[in-house]
């Protein structure tokens, strides 16, 4: 009897927390199918009286969706792929080398996880705007082309890697890079997805570093798309908004579900490697 | 000449030695056979010989030349490990090759080496195979077709077979040893199975604490074992080392007494306290009235084709073992034994060296 009411009250607890974690997507969707006079009269209503498209169809006509997807894509597709060539370099260098020093650099590399980014960006503004890449996707891109949780991931995967399976390829004469594509790569395929998402995602979703650097609304990434109909300057277009986050939330969420075999795959691995 | 020669090679982690001072040769074409226990510093030599530890002090030769500072891939070294070592992404196939191709090899010779290994080892229709697909023996057969595709003259084996059941062993150990004598190569072997050792091994290595104990034939290391080490290391149960004195011509035992024969008394002569060794099966158990000693049987057990029986002499245990299971013997009998003076060993009672005897130097 005990264990029975203890047990609801967990999943009374749960269900409240999964409400909660719910609730944003609930709103978005709902309001994206709202006109703006219900958004206001029934914000807490999750069912729009009648479902409109006129926000989507907005979306799309007069506000350009596309241009602001093909910003957002090529700035998180190349901060990924930078992001994934340097982990992938410097996680390989960490397990394959020795060299004098090897763990205090690795040491302090981690130590950069704990500078908060509000320090970093007034350095990275001002390096961005010496090389004139203010108001360019590249100056968004150019300071996010390392991290250090990437190659924390990366060198971690690889010194997963059996000993003897290097000595064997040592034994063969195979040089470093031979080593890297023929063994590492292969091998840690699944953390390096997950990386890889991981990244793209949070490029894609990101705000506050685009926010300074892209003055041009023609620069903008979605994120900031998304404000210009809730902002001060923009007006409170939330159907509209809203219509524009479900777009936004598309892209990450198709490509979490058509990886996610190598994400659970990868911490799964994880767990039991410890 | 594919001989490999260390001279005075030394090695230590910091302050602490692991490998001191090894001289001595490995001969062209020859199983050479490392064998101590865990500990000992036999896998690092090995892996001082394919190139993965760097030698503290002295000089490492292979062929003729120098290798100190020759990286591993340069030493064409051949080489199975414990573990196999099998890249797990690629198949059997692809595993085999793995080395030639990255060496270049012409893609006709690739093939015609690797058909070969494969027929060898009994692996046709598993090329294709995934590696974690294999059973332990199979993945151990691929990693030795890996080895042999090199067809180096350099072939080292780090415990290879210890992961491997009792049976399938032997039939590995046979296989090991048909395939060295069907392609000669300079072979090193690490283990500490010394039933492996005996049967693979041209020759033995034993090894101590990072120190050469000997070098020498199986039957040598058995029957003339250079020091007690050796001696308590080798045979199952080991030799019998018993601590005696000496008593004009006699060793004192245990309140036993025993003659030594001319040749031991002038070879013993001067000594006041010397170690009696003698293997299990050389010690005869008679009736308590012919025996050279008298001891109460602590212990007999039957393993159907032996019985090993212990007995003891004061403080010190005697080992018999005998393939004759006629011997009617129980804890607390006791019973005579006796041995030829011919099988009797002797070691320095203080450093545990062997006694040569004078007859033979």
């Amino acid at each position: 009897m005990k264990t029975e009411r203890s047990e609801i009250f967990f999943h009374i607890l749960i269900i409240a927390l999964i409400i909660v974690s719910l609730w944003p997507v609930v709103f978005m969707l709902s309001a994206s199918f709202k006109d703006l006079s219900q958004v206001f009269s029934s914000p807490l209503n999750p069912f729009p009286y009648p479902p409109t498209l006129d926000n989507y169809i907005d979306v799309l006509g007069r506000f350009n969706v596309f241009r602001f997807v093909g910003n957002t894509f090529f700035i998180a597709f190349f901060v990924t792929l930078f992001k994934l060539v340097t982990s992938i370099l410097a996680g390989f260098a960490f397990v394959y080398y020795r060299f004098k020093g090897r763990e205090w650099l690795f040491n302090s590399m981690l130590l950069t996880f704990f500078i908060p980014t509000t320090v970093l960006i007034m350095p990275n503004y001002l390096f961005m705007s010496k090389l004139g890449l203010l108001n360019t996707p590249y100056g968004v891109i150019l300071p996010e082309i390392v991290d250090g949780m990437g190659i924390f991931l990366m060198r971690q995967a690889m010194r997963g890697i059996p000993k003897p399976l290097f000595e064997t390829a040592a034994l063969e004469g195979a040089g470093a890079m031979t080593v890297l594509r023929r063994l590492c790569l292969p091998l840690v395929r699944s953390p390096l997805i997950a990386a890889g998402i991981m990244f793209f995602i949070n490029s894609w979703n990101e705000y506050f570093w685009p926010l300074l650097v892209l003055k041009d609304k023609s620069q903008y990434t979605l994120s900031l798309a998304m404000q210009m109909f809730i902002s001060a300057e923009g007006g409170s277009e939330w159907g509209v908004a809203m219509a524009v986050a479900v777009v936004t939330s598309l892209p990450p969420l198709i490509l979490y579900l058509f990886f996610q075999r190598f994400i659970l795959d990868s911490f799964m691995q994880a767990g039991i490697k410890g | 000449m594919y001989n490999i020669l260390f001279d005075n090679v030394h090695k230590s982690y910091g302050k602490k030695e692991v490998i001191r001072r090894l001289n001595f040769e490995i001969k062209e074409n020859e199983r050479l056979v490392f064998l101590g226990p865990s500990g000992c510093g036999k896998s690092t030599t090995l892996r001082m010989i394919a190139g993965f530890e760097e030698i503290t002090e002295g000089d490492l030769y292979m062929g003729g030349r120098r290798v100190n500072d020759m990286a591993p891939g340069e030493r064409n070294i051949a080489m199975v490990f414990q573990s196999y070592a099998l890249f797990p992404h690629m198949d059997v196939w692809d595993n085999i090759v793995f080395g030639l191709r990255v060496r270049k090899t012409d893609p006709a010779e690739i093939e015609r080496r690797a058909k070969l290994a494969i027929e060898m080892l009994n692996l046709q229709g598993y090329e294709h195979q995934a590696v974690h697909a294999l059973s332990g023996g199979q993945k151990q057969r691929v990693a030795l077709c890996r080895a042999l595709v090199k067809e180096s003259p350099y072939f080292l084996l780090d415990e290879p077979l210890s992961n491997l059941d009792a049976q399938l062993r032997q039939k590995a150990r046979q296989d090991l040893v048909r395939i060295h004598e069907a392609r000669p190569s300079t072979m090193v072997y690490v283990t500490h199975d010394q039933v492996e050792a005996m049967t693979i091994g041209q020759r033995i290595a034993v090894l101590h604490e990072g120190t050469l104990q000997q070098i020498a034939t199986p039957g040598d290391i058995y029957n003339n074992p250079a020091n007690t080490f050796v001696a308590s290391f080798i045979g199952s149960p080991a030799m019998n080392l018993i601590r005696a004195s000496l008593d004009g011509g006699r060793l004192v035992s245990g309140g036993q007494r025993l003659d030594l024969p001319d040749g031991w008394r002038r070879t013993l002569a001067g000594r006041d306290e010397v170690i009696f060794g003698i293997r299990p099966e050389k010690v005869h158990i008679v009736s308590a009235t012919d025996g050279m000693l008298r001891a109460p049987c602590h212990y007999a057990e039957h393993t159907g084709n032996l019985q090993t029986t212990s007995f003891g002499l004061a403080e010190q245990t005697l080992f018999t073992q005998s393939s004759d299971n006629q011997c009617d013997i129980h804890e607390g009998d006791v019973a005579g034994l006796s041995f030829h003076w011919d099988n009797a060993r002797f070691f320095d009672a203080a450093d545990g060296s062997r006694i040569v005897p004078e007859d033979a130097r």
